[in-house]
Formats: C-alpha cells, structure tokens, sequence
C-alpha cells in the first residue's frame, strides 16, 4: 500500500485543495496497523525526517486525502502516521453533482434577502427630496362667505 | 404566448405565462408575464412568427423588475429568418452581435435590455426569432415591440410594408428552439395559435389572451425562489388588480341654492366693503340697522389658493348692494384640486435594505405635518401628491398615490387631513340697543320731541364684540413645500464579507452551478462514502464550503 504526502495551505473546509509535494518524501510504502479504517487509517512507515514537514497525505488504496495528524515515532525506526479523511478533497467529483439548497453563496446571492448577519450601523443616511410643484408656496388671497340671499 | 421550461440539469419545472395585446397596426405590441423558477432559469422567447417579404426586424424591450435579478444573463438567438438572422443592435446591456448560437453572456444594466433583431426572408416565407436566457433569475418581465421604424435603413427593414400576415408562435416552434438547446421542455396547456395571413380575424387592439386559451392569469411572484403552484393551495393566482383615477372633491349644488356665496375680494375690495359698512349717512344707518350686512359674512379667511371657477359681481349684503364688485365661486364644487407633482422613489442599495423596517419614508405635508409612510408600499414605485381644499371652511385633504412603475397601476395608499385657512377675526356689531333706541324715539314722536328723536336716531347705542377663531396660522408659518424624507441605514459591511461569510441565495440546485463560499444543505449521494463521512460532508456544507 502507498502513501503519498503532502503540504497543502487550503482551509479544511476547501473542496478543491492546492496540495504540493513534500520534498525528498515520495510516494512511500506503508502498512496499516491494526484494523483497516477507511475514515480513521492507522498505517506504519519507516522513519523519515521529512515526514514532519507534511500536514496531508493520500492513501490510494483508500481512495481518501487525509488531514494528518502529528507522527508518532515508534521503536524500530518506525512512524505511526495517523489522519482524519477529508470528506470534501476525497470526493470532488462526486460532490458536484448533488443536490443542495444553497442558503448563502460567495458570488451568487439575492440581495432582497434579509441578511442578518449584516450588521447596520447608526445613525442612518437622510435625505430629502422635494416634490416638484409648490402650489401653496404662493400668496395668501381672502375668501369671504356670505350668506343670506344674494 | 406562453413559455414553459425545464431546467436541463435539476428538472425542475420553470414555467411561464404572459398575457400581452396584439396590435396590428404600426406592429406595436406590449407584454408581460410571470416567470417563476427555483433555479437559474433558462428560458426561451419567441415574441413574433412573421410571414413576410424581404427584411423585416423587430426590437424588443425585455425589462425584468424581479426582485432577484442577478445582474447576468446569458443570451442567445437560435434563428432569426430563413436566410438571415441575427442581433444587431443591443441597448442596456453587452452582448455579441449577430448570431449568437451558444448563448453568450448578456449583463443586464438597469435590469432592462433593448434587443434590436433582424432577419431576412424570401417571399413567402416567414422568419422568426427565437432567443433565450440561461442563467437569469427574473420572477416578472415584460416586452414590448414595434415593427421596424428602430431598424437602420438598407438591407435591414427595408419593407416592412410588404408584411402581410403574421401567426403566433406556437409552443412547438419553442419546443423545437429549445431541444435544439438540449433543453427538455413541459407542456401545461396548449399554447394559443392564431394564424391569419389576411388579417380577417385579427382584432386590432384587442386583448387575445383569453380568446386564445391561455390558462390562469399569472402566478404569484414566488419570493421563495422554489415553490410551485403545488406548493400552494387553490388561490386565483391572479396579478388582477384596480388602478385608481384621481377622485378629490365632492359635488354640491350648494352654491346655487341662493343662501351662501363665496366670495375671492381682492385687498382692495374688502377695503371698500370696509369703507362701505363704515359709512355713516343717514339712508345707509337706517338701512344697517334695520338689516346688519355684517351679519351676513359668515367667515373672512385667507387661503393659499385661489378658486378658479369665478365670475365677477356686485356684493349685495343683507339685500342691501354695496355696489362692489368682487369674484365670486360658482359652480358645483367648492373645492380645489391641486398637484404637488411625483417623486420617482427607486432603490438604493438595490437590497433588502431598501424596505423596511431598514429604510425610513416620511412626508412632510403642507398645512398638515409629518406623516410617517411604509416604505414597502412606495418603494420603486412613483409617489404622488395632490391636496383637495375646500373653500368653505378650509379643510383640506392630502392624498398620497403610488403608480407601479411596471403596471402603471395608481393606488392611494394615504391621505392626511388638515386646514389651510387663516380666519380674519371680524367686528361684528349688536344694533340690538340701536334699535331699542329707534323704537323709543319714534314713540317719542307724540312727545314733539323732534330734536331728541333726531338725536336718538343718528346716535344708536352700537355694541361690539370680537369674535372669529385664528387657526391655519402654524401651517402657514411652516414650509409650504411637500417632501419626502429617507432614512437609510448604513452599511456594515466588512471587506472579504462575501468571501467568507456569503450573501442569501436560498435556491434549490446541484453543487456544481455555484462556486466560491457556498453553505447550505446538501443531499449527499456518494457511492464510496461512509454513512460518517456523509454526515461530515452535510455538517460541512451546513457551516460552509469553499467550492
């Protein structure tokens, strides 16, 4: 079984992560300690100082990218080398094509939706506008009623 | 016309319905209708099916007032004419002229787009154009358009004339258009048809919708961007409703009964009606006493306006003419009507912001105050004012319309009352102990005491008192200007905010149509996943992604 190690400087929650390989650390031989877990591995290698320079690795057998955890040096010149599967770069291509009801987006949104995470600062902008026609802007002129018969 | 869509990924039904007037003559048309999707909408328009000669063209305007227009559509002509076809002119927007067969993208400015189409054909065949939008989010649109007068001279509209007949389009004809998209397509109901090449049965001006089978009348602007008419319960779904006419005023024969009369004096007339009651000739006191001519003037006020349904004519007090001659209101209304003009209040942010309870609409009224408005009720919409005073006691009411900017529909939505005289306080004079005088004297006639009856007479006990109410006087010391205020709330928006924190979209899709920080619940299907790592990509896409 082969593992391959990484660096990658993608947040945890970025489906397509920009990996670089690890120098002097290739695609290295392993075997997986105690029982197989697919989400969870456990697998030995044998002792490589550049092992601690990753932070990422893919198992192909697996099928999976894993965030690594740190090495754990055991006796016999061995590593134990431990990650938790990253559900999102393992899957890429599966991902797409699954429905969602997509509640917030980077570059696709609606404005008319009330955003609430958007704080609105005081005070608030006035402003004023006229109407057009000032009909009572004039003079003032008498109107007299007068009744009885005229 | 009628419009039915499905969307080529999601299937989900996105339909339409437009209602629109057909006008033979000048070729001049208007349309409008409701598009409903859940999902960035495709969607195809094949406004016109011309049977004609040579090269005719047509301009259409499409101009979306959604609410969640995105700003971005992708258009596209599928074919315009037999031989000839393609855009050559756009307004309010960019887009790639001619043909333009996938569709290229097309940013709507203003969300309004003017598409200037073209196409030549050959006797007696018919062109057609037929264009589409992918990408777009629009719940209501509209077009209209004219026969070819847009059209440049040359190879372009150069006989327009020679159109002799025309047919509607029939849905198969988009049905075709759109499967050359790879785009299925669902029937509702048959599309109305009409095909008539000598114009028989055409009814110039006269709204078709109905006659020609189209089904409802419109659905309901779907703010949910998902639901559809089963997702709702059995309403009309109906866009109906009344536009309202300006109806200030009352009639009343009031004036023409002979008791009141309303009189416009100039200053100079009531100078002379006060010189005029002032007089102090025998033949006028005697004729005062018997019938005071003050009496008669119920009220002196002034007003900011004027009545302008007036003639000229003697003043004639307690039947008594003072031969002055002042305009007088005639006529069956005592009212006047007048027109602050219109406000065009439009969007600011072009967001959620711009409604309430974010945004703050007040406006201010002459004679009547402040008055505080929901700004939902006038937003993108053009405000009206016009005031009705009535002449008679001063009262006036101010009524505030809203014209639809899309429908044209008028509606009142409020109105304030208030007054807009200033009463003259008058004298008015108690001849009471005047004619307790006369009436002693003459019974001092038999007593020769012809001095003392003289002295009685010309020397009437007159006792006056004020009276008269001052009010309109604060509305005519504050602005007689009418305005609107707004209140908008600034801003607190960080930068990177979208980046990192996304903006509301609420719409139903697949993962791949989106990009960037998207959040949101997803349906994970996944062969190779865990039922763990299923719920680590739902718990993931809830918090947020970056895709």
């Amino acid at each position: 079984m082969v593992i391959s190690f990484f660096n990658t400087q993608s947040d945890i929650n970025v489906m397509n992560k920009s990996l670089n390989p690890v120098s002097g650390l290739g695609d290295i031989n392993c075997i997986v300690k105690g029982q197989i877990d697919v989400e969870n591995p456990e697998v030995l290698i044998d002792y490589n100082d550049a092992v601690y320079t990753a932070n990422y690795f893919f198992i192909d057998a697996f099928h999976r990218y894993y965030n690594m955890r740190d090495p754990e040096l055991l006796p016999g010149r061995k590593m134990l080398i431990t990650g938790k599967s990253d559900v999102l770069m393992s899957f890429r291509n599966e991902i797409p094509k699954c429905k969602i009801i997509c509640e917030r987006n980077e570059n696709n949104y609606n404005a008319y939706y009330n955003d609430e995470q958007l704080p609105i600062v005081a005070p608030p902008q006035r402003k004023m506008f006229f109407f057009p026609d000032a009909p009572l802007s004039g003079g003032h002129d008498f109107i007299m009623i007068v009744g009885g018969a005229v | 016309m009628a419009l039915y869509f499905n969307h080529p990924q999601l299937g989900s039904v996105c339909f339409a319905e437009v209602n629109y007037n057909w006008y033979v003559d000048g070729w001049n048309g208007t349309g409008s209708g409701l598009i409903r999707s859940d999902v960035p909408l495709s969607f195809c328009i094949q406004p016109y099916n011309l049977i004609g000669t040579g090269d005719i063209g047509n301009y259409f305007e499409i101009l979306s007032n959604a609410d969640d227009v995105n700003g971005k559509v992708d258009i596209g002509i599928i074919k315009t004419g037999e031989n000839e076809y393609g855009l050559y002119r756009a307004e309010h927007g960019v887009i790639p002229l001619g043909r333009s067969t996938p569709p290229m993208p097309f940013t709507l400015n203003d969300r309004k787009c003017s598409l200037y189409l073209g196409c030549a054909t050959s006797d007696p065949q018919y062109g057609y154009s037929l264009f589409y939008f992918t990408d777009a989010r629009m719940y209501k649109w509209s077009f209209s358009w004219r026969a070819s007068a847009e059209l440049p001279t040359g190879s372009w509209a150069s006989d327009v004339t020679q159109i002799n007949g025309f047919s509607q389009c029939t849905f198969t004809d988009v049905q075709l258009g759109l499967g050359q998209l790879g785009i299925p397509t669902i029937r509702d109901f048959e599309c109305c048809q009409r095909t008539d090449p000598n114009y028989a049965n055409i009814l110039v001006g006269t709204d078709i919708t109905n006659a020609d089978g189209g089904a409802g009348s419109g659905l309901p602007i779907d703010y949910e961007g998902g639901a559809t008419t089963s997702d709702y319960g059995n309403g009309t779904w109906s866009d109906y409703g009344d536009s309202y006419g300006f109806d200030l005023g009352y009639s009343s024969p009031l004036l023409n009964c002979g008791l009141v009369a309303i009189f416009n004096p100039t200053q100079g007339q009531l100078s002379a009606l006060a010189s005029w009651l002032n007089s102090s000739g025998l033949w006028d006191n005697v004729q005062k006493t018997w019938s005071d001519p003050l009496d008669c003037i119920i009220s002196l006020a002034m007003f900011p306006v004027v009545p302008s349904n007036v003639v000229a004519q003697s003043l004639v007090l307690g039947g008594i003419d003072t031969e002055i001659t002042m305009n007088r209101l005639v006529g069956n209304d005592t009212t006047v009507k007048i027109s602050f003009g219109s406000i065009d209040l439009k969007e600011y942010f072009g967001s959620f912001e711009d409604y309430a309870p974010y945004t703050d609409l007040s406006i201010y009224l002459p004679y009547i105050g402040f008055k505080q408005l929901n700004v939902n009720d006038y937003m993108n919409g053009r405000i009206s004012l016009q005031y009705a005073i009535d002449f008679l006691n001063g009262d006036c009411i101010a009524e505030i319309i809203v014209t639809d900017a899309n429908t044209g529909e008028s509606r009142p939505l409020d109105v304030a009352h208030g007054n807009v005289a200033i009463q003259v306080p008058l004298t008015s004079t108690n001849y009471i102990g005047a004619y307790a005088s006369i009436v002693q004297g003459i019974q001092n006639i038999g007593n020769a005491d012809i001095a003392g009856l003289a002295n009685t007479i010309l020397a009437p006990k007159v006792q006056t008192a004020r009276g008269g109410n001052i009010s309109g006087n604060s509305g005519a010391m504050s602005p007689k200007r009418a305005y609107i205020t707004i209140d908008r709330p600034q801003k607190g928006q960080p930068t990177h905010y979208n980046r990192i924190n996304g903006k509301p979209l609420n719409t139903g899709g697949i993962v791949s149509q989106y990009s960037g920080f998207t959040k949101g619940k997803i349906e994970v299907i996944c062969y190779s996943c865990t039922e763990s790592e299923k719920e680590r990509i739902k718990a993931l896409f809830e918090s947020g992604v970056y895709l």
